[in-house]
């Protein structure tokens, strides 16, 4: 029996872990402006109306996850991801918001976002990666919310959005990649993201152009954007659940799989539980061992054609996977197109459809 | 919006009195036929008129308000349904010969009430054309109510999409122009973040009517999405538009919005694009070139502004 791991803690989707006077409220405050009734937004979700004003009560993912259903089922809902994002970045921390605007560049504003996304939105986690050309910053799903992504991937976008506007970037210099196919009316997301969008995307990620990346901040204090680091680095430490529970996976496959032909028994060890407690986990999350495994190795073999600019046999040896026809015909099942073609579709900027 | 139905509770009241009346009557004259004696065909049919005209007056009193049409529309609506109950009565209990009661429940009552009824939708027909005309401007040949953006009462983008499209087939038959504007509130989440999302909702309501009454009736105004809106002027040249654009600004940067926490009044900027019909083939080109002119526009009129200070 192998020793286990020292893993980060970790919250799963019925943790009770995100402040009731946070996202929550603000969500449901945003949803009264919009002219929707709060109390049928909050069935199902097991929050009551007395609990939304109480100090230190905190819900779940789950239970947020069941208003976010409940508030897209409403017929003005259309806008309200991408008009609950550009709130977002004033409802969390105030310490980490200092950080933010005290970041030397926009590349280390991202690398900010990268490091706290627990404190900015628990929902979703983020890769950032850089080419001699862009920087990507890549969205995930921290904590099993499929039916949910366009809702999280919409407002985190918009939420990001909103604070590059505050250091005057333009929303038509980046690019963004949705993973959703092209909505009937596009009107609110050409109005919010700019008109650089790209739908049915193999990831749901944010581009953004090396020299916008490296522009100098005009607010920028390393002294205060060191000091609010060191607070929210403090505040991490005193919350329980460093990291969603998919997070976590997604971050030690990434890890192993160029070092090791990865199984479910091997992950369960390294979260010191048993396979079947590792199998109903990851169902309660709504997901399988093999449909993770398969978005990491994607995730991978993407950095590694676009990024490093490999060629497909040198990404097969470093997946682990046995010949080049093999590779592609897995890439092909993850992302819907065959490598060659991906890597011509990433490298040209213009072009904006998949 | 809420039900209409708290307001006409006296009706609901006059229904069911009649209702129950008739079938007292019934019960009274006649006695119920044996089992065998009705014909289950019939009471289906006249049982479903009877069904249906309580349907059709559950719709009536839900949305309409109080009124002269409204009350024409109702009583039409109880009278039949108590005419269809009368007959479908018939098929369950046998009155004896020589009442005249049920005859003229049935054969008096249904003729009365359609003529109520067609009082009814003559005078609904009008007041249709009364709403029609505080319509313009805001609608055209065409009405969808899912399409309806609920903050500024305007249609959203999906509508003037399809609004385009005809545009475009008229230009393409009969050499018709047509120019479109898009309209944009100069740091609307700023004012959002100070005054609140719901002075937010009211500036672009006010905006919206400001829109609407400094544009012709053949024009056409709909909220794109967020702090967007977009006009459709058909048979306009380019440089007709830029006048009536020129006189929108001029009208929008003298509205003095009072935000309901702060004493002073707030003027806002805004920024305009406009095209023609030769900017692109399909609504979809047209409204996405108008998007990139739009956000030009607003990064010179940024630049301008910093310069400036």
């Amino acid at each position: 029996m192998k020793s286990r791991i020292n893993m980060p803690s970790y919250y799963s989707i019925d943790d009770k872990i995100l402040p009731i006077s946070q996202i929550p409220a603000a969500m449901l405050e945003l949803a009264r402006n919009h002219r929707m009734d709060i109390n049928s937004l909050l069935k199902g979700t097991g929050i009551f109306m007395q609990d939304i004003s109480r100090r230190d009560y905190h819900i779940s993912c789950e239970q947020l996850k069941c208003l976010i259903n409940n508030i897209s089922k409403h017929n003005h809902s259309q806008e309200f991801a991408l008009r609950f994002g550009r709130q977002l970045p004033y409802i969390n921390h105030s310490t980490l918001l200092q950080a933010i605007v005290n970041a030397s560049c926009i590349r280390d504003l991202l690398e900010i976002l990268r490091n706290h996304c627990r404190l900015y939105y628990p929902l979703c986690f983020l890769h950032l990666a850089s080419d001699t050309k862009n920087h990507y910053l890549i969205i995930n799903d921290a904590i099993g919310c499929p039916q949910q992504q366009k809702f999280i991937s919409q407002s985190f976008i918009s939420s990001v959005l909103t604070l590059l506007k505050a250091s005057d970037i333009d929303k038509n210099q980046l690019t963004f990649y949705l993973e959703q196919s092209q909505p009937e009316d596009t009107a609110p997301l050409q109005t919010y993201l700019g008109s650089r969008i790209c739908y049915n995307a193999p990831i749901t990620a944010i581009i953004v152009p090396d020299h916008i990346g490296q522009k100098p901040l005009s607010n920028h204090s390393e002294t205060i954007k060191q000091q609010a680091l060191i607070e929210c680095q403090e505040s991490i430490q005193l919350i329980n659940g460093k990291q969603g529970f998919l997070e976590c996976l997604q971050k030690l496959l990434l890890r192993k799989i160029p070092r090791q032909d990865i199984t479910l028994q091997i992950c369960a060890e390294h979260f010191g539980i048993s396979s079947a407690t590792f199998k109903r986990r990851l169902k309660a999350h709504q997901t399988n061992f093999q449909s993770e495994l398969d978005r990491a190795r994607k995730l991978l073999a993407l950095s590694l054609l676009v990024i490093q600019d490999l060629n497909n046999e040198e990404v097969a040896r470093i997946l682990r996977i046995n010949d080049s026809a093999n590779f592609r015909r897995s890439f092909k099942r993850w992302t819907g197109s065959l490598p060659s073609t991906l890597r011509h579709q990433l490298a040209d900027p213009q072009n904006l459809h998949f | 919006m809420r039900s209409h139905a708290s307001l006409h509770t006296s009706k609901i009241v006059l229904l069911l009195v009649v209702c129950f009346s008739v079938l007292i009557t019934n019960l009274g004259m006649g006695d119920i036929k044996s089992w065998g004696d009705i014909t289950w065909i019939d009471i289906f049919g006249e049982g479903s008129i009877m069904g249906l005209m309580l349907i059709f007056l559950t719709f009536v009193i839900n949305s309409r308000p109080r009124g002269r049409v409204t009350d024409l529309l109702i009583i039409g609506m109880i009278g039949f349904t108590a005419a269809s109950f009368q007959d479908l009565l018939d098929e369950i209990i046998a009155v004896p010969a020589g009442y005249i009661f049920d005859d003229l429940i049935e054969s008096v009552t249904a003729p009365v009430s359609v003529i109520f009824l067609a009082f009814g939708f003559y005078f609904w027909n009008q007041e249709q054309i009364a709403i029609n005309q505080r319509l313009q401007c805001k609608e055209r040949f065409y009405r969808e109510h899912s399409a309806l953006d609920y903050v500024t009462d305007l249609y959203t983008a999906l509508y003037m999409k399809k609004q385009i499209e005809r545009e475009l087939i008229h230009y393409k038959n009969l050499q018709q122009p047509l120019s479109l504007m898009m309209l944009d509130i100069v740091n609307f989440n700023d004012f959002n973040r100070r005054y609140g999302d719901q002075d937010g909702d009211r500036l672009l309501a006010q905006v919206a009517n400001i829109l609407t009454m400094n544009i012709r009736s053949v024009d056409l105004a709909c909220r794109f999405a967020g702090d967007r809106f977009i006009v459709l002027f058909p048979q306009t040249h380019l440089i007709d538009a830029q006048t009536y654009a020129d006189e929108i600004l001029n009208a929008l940067e003298n509205m003095a919005f009072k935000p309901d926490n702060a004493s002073r009044s707030v003027f806002n900027e805004c920024t305009v694009s406009l095209v023609d019909h030769s900017a692109g083939s399909t609504a979809d080109e047209l409204i996405d070139r108008l998007n990139r002119d739009l956000e030009t526009a607003k990064q010179k009129n940024h630049f301008r502004s910093i310069q400036a200070a």
